[in-house]
């Protein structure tokens, strides 16, 4: 079963002075995880901004885990993050646009890592922004078949922020499936369901949203409906 | 440390809720059954925070193990309640 997990943080929400605490991120670290600040030559990157994009990695690898076991139960300390990578640029850009979709996560683009659980191996992909921390989850190295989006928003309101990404992930399926009708509904699990003629699909889809952003990924690649994938 | 009575903790519970829920409506009807997540629509990245202001709160000290069992609120004081009872 294929599937796909993303995470967004908006970093304008963060407790920094919390967040720098051990006895806060001693909650989602282990030691090795934290020493990895250091080992890893992460220096360029606010220590802040480093508990987050683990948490990221962390959050993005139980949802994509949760579409195969219902009933797992988000603990971080139990999603074992490895060796990370920086991009070969690794200062802050900032998020210049109100959206953007598939910019590369290629190796040299991200902060990468490999990540261990009870349920299998994964890989991020992580983009480090001044305003946000995104990250996208697969289970191989590859990840050609990984389409996303981030998006600013003005309303903050919970359904607001429902609606935003469905429409915004909904822009990107009417590229997929043109002249077809398209709507997302919830699995009994929870995870978003993308609806073609009324007819649910296979697609992994995975949303996420932090005060004033929200994102999403999908797997598709142009084979897959040949091969009644979806 | 006596044992304080659900609705006592639920009542105060409620006010260290109140800085991560966007769904306010929610928070004024909350009980035991009310899911911090689906229902006041608190981000997952503030549970950490909201585990921290718990320990604060009551002066105990919350382990990620008895974390990972919150997910309502009725979860929330018996973690809350078994840390009042365990030594720390």
């Amino acid at each position: 079963m294929i599937s796909t997990g993303n995470d967004i943080i908006d970093l304008s929400r963060i407790d920094v002075q919390r967040t720098k605490q051990e006895r806060f991120y001693s909650k989602i670290l282990s030691q090795a995880e934290t020493d990895g600040y250091l080992t890893n030559g992460l220096v360029n990157l606010p220590f802040e901004n480093f508990i987050w994009l683990l948490w990221s990695v962390k959050e993005s690898v139980y949802k994509f885990s949760k579409r195969r076991f219902p009933l797992l139960v988000f603990s971080p300390k139990r999603i074992i993050t490895g060796l990370i990578s920086s991009p070969l640029e690794d200062h802050l850009p900032v998020f210049e646009e109100r959206e953007c979709e598939n910019f590369s996560l290629k190796k040299k683009d991200c902060y990468c890592c490999i990540i261990n659980t009870e349920t299998g191996q994964y890989y991020s992909r992580s983009k480090v922004y001044n305003e946000i921390i995104y990250t996208v989850v697969s289970e191989t190295e590859n990840f050609d078949d990984i389409w996303w989006g981030i998006k600013y928003i003005y309303d903050v309101s919970p359904a607001c922020q429902s609606e935003s990404v469905r429409a915004f992930a909904l822009e990107k399926f009417k590229e997929i499936y043109p002249n077809s009708k398209l709507s997302i509904s919830k699995s009994p699990v929870g995870y978003p369901v993308l609806n073609v003629n009324e007819n649910a699909m296979k697609t992994p889809l995975s949303f996420t949203h932090h005060f004033r952003f929200v994102a999403y990924s999908f797997v598709y690649n142009s084979t897959m409906i040949s091969k009644d994938i979806f | 440390m006596k044992k304080m009575d659900r609705q006592v903790i639920l009542n105060e519970l409620k006010k260290v809720l109140v800085p991560y829920t966007l769904n306010k409506e929610a928070l004024n009807n909350i009980n035991e059954q009310t899911d911090l997540i689906k229902d006041l629509k608190i981000n997952s990245a503030n549970l950490v925070d909201i585990i921290i202001d718990a320990e604060n709160q009551y002066h105990i000290e919350i382990d990620m193990d008895s974390a990972e069992r919150i997910s309502n609120v009725g979860n929330c004081i018996d973690v809350i309640i078994e840390k009042m009872g365990s030594p720390n």
